[in-house]
């Protein structure tokens, strides 16, 4: 059983010591400086006037089908009775993707467009920055070997949680602060019947990429638990987030069943957070949880062998 | 050689104070040239290419005056040096240097920025919106940052000093 005050007390610590380290004034600087920039992306072209705003929706909906055409059709890729070489664009004209294109016109004609292209381009994003939130959270102590006057008083599984519970808190206040910056500003620059229904689906959105930073900052607290050098970790899980879709889509082309190595990550369904069939949503919502609770699994394996 | 004992957040503020202070400085010279390339405009004379003089005169015709963006400008060049000086407030856990003088700059940065939006037309931040907010964060986050999260640092400095 784990004492919740030993992990509260942690999770806390973990919280102030964050923000007095350069590594977590950089992650909180980093994260909100390329969030902001990223909804400056989206939002630039209609400001500008360089597109009207009818004209970006046509676009953004055809590449977002796109998008989650290439995503989605990878778990059913051998089921599709299509011929192999019959491309996704030509699929969708056809209404063969139909399913994909009501999923498109969900985020960007029946939700406010430009917070849903944000907060896309923010889950391609924000798994890069996450480790950068949680690369020190045990892998710091260790190396210093200050973790060595923590134990007497705490146990390792206290320690582990009350770190990743820290950790997931301080992204998810980031990810509030992003969005609420986000909303506020197009609130100001839009007419008000543009965003009636802002709030509603920022809220969805928060939920969204709170599950997708879920298995990420799990994934960082594993490697951080793994590795007792804290850049080594920081590669570790970097590289394990950008490394495996690239894998996964070079070995597919050797051979298709290989291409399932997205899965080790959530990279193959974290999209389906924002689908518009609730089934989804909740399988997708299990899975980020499965993957989080696996990492934070091995984790504690790890470290309650580890010679600190 | 002993260890510093400062911690990592302080030496990655002063590097922060330093970037925004080369951004804000940037844009308090460009805040300075075209408020005289405003007046010049104003004046009559010619220069500059048709599009750039057709573009100023558009801002003229919005309100916006040369005054607006000197005053602008020295605001700017305010925030830039306190945020420069700060930086070595920071390195030395100065409580008035460090501390003071970067809040006294994250204040006039906060007023730069919100005193831009309020007195430039849209013409002049079309498409800066987002970037302006993103700016607007960095001196809320380097206050809080100062007088929450650091501030017993500075005081234990300054006991040990004083």
């Amino acid at each position: 059983m784990i004492p919740i005050r030993h992990v509260l007390l942690h999770a806390q610590k973990l919280i102030i010591h964050s923000l007095r380290t350069g590594s977590g004034v950089a992650f909180i600087f980093l994260t909100i400086l390329i969030g902001l920039s990223l909804a400056n992306l989206s939002i630039t072209p209609v400001e500008l006037g360089f597109t009207t705003a009818e004209e970006f929706r046509e676009s953004a909906s055809k590449a977002i089908g796109f998008a989650l055409a290439t995503a989605s059709l990878r778990m059913g890729g051998e089921d599709e009775n299509g011929p192999p070489d019959t491309d996704i664009l030509s699929r969708m004209d056809s209404g063969d993707l139909i399913d994909l294109g009501m999923w498109a016109r969900y985020l960007i004609q029946d939700n406010p467009m430009l917070l849903s292209i944000t907060v896309l381009l923010l889950g391609v994003v924000l798994p890069l920055l996450l480790p950068l939130g949680s690369f020190t959270a045990i892998s710091s102590d260790v190396q210093h070997r200050t973790v060595r006057y923590l134990l007497p008083r705490t146990s390792r599984l206290s320690l582990l949680v009350g770190r990743w519970l820290g950790t997931l808190i301080l992204s998810w206040v980031l990810i509030l602060l992003l969005l609420f910056s986000v909303v506020v500003y197009l609130s100001i620059m839009l007419p008000p019947e543009a965003t009636e229904s802002m709030v509603p689906w920022a809220g969805r959105c928060f939920f969204s990429l709170c599950c997708l930073a879920t298995p990420y900052v799990s994934l960082g607290v594993l490697c951080s638990a793994v590795f007792r050098v804290p850049m080594v970790a920081l590669l570790a899980a970097v590289g394990a987030t950008v490394g495996t879709p690239l894998l996964a889509l070079s070995l597919q082309e050797a051979w298709d069943p290989l291409g399932n190595l997205l899965y080790l990550l959530p990279w193959g369904y974290s999209h389906e957070l924002l689908s518009p069939d609730g089934d989804k949503v909740f399988k997708a919502v299990a899975y980020s949880m499965g993957h989080s609770l696996l990492f934070m699994t091995l984790a504690a394996w790890r470290f309650r062998r580890a010679d600190l | 050689m002993a260890a510093s004992d400062r911690p990592g957040g302080l030496t990655a503020l002063s590097v922060l104070n330093g970037f925004f202070a080369l951004a804000v400085g940037g844009t308090t010279i460009e805040r300075f040239m075209t408020s005289y390339d405003l007046m010049e405009v104003a004046e009559g004379e010619v220069r500059g290419r048709g599009w750039r003089r057709e573009y100023l005169q558009s801002l003229l015709d919005e309100g916006l005056t040369p005054m607006d963006l000197q005053i602008l400008a020295v605001i700017g060049l305010v925030a830039t040096l306190l945020l420069l000086v700060s930086i070595w407030g920071l390195l030395k856990r100065s409580n008035l240097i460090g501390r003071w003088l970067g809040t006294l700059g994250g204040i006039a940065l906060a007023a730069f920025y919100i005193l831009s939006i309020e007195w430039l037309p849209q013409t002049f931040l079309r498409g800066n919106g987002l970037s302006i907010a993103r700016q607007i964060f960095y001196p809320l986050f380097l206050i809080f940052m100062l007088h929450v999260i650091f501030r017993r640092d500075f005081l234990q400095a300054q006991g040990k000093t004083g």
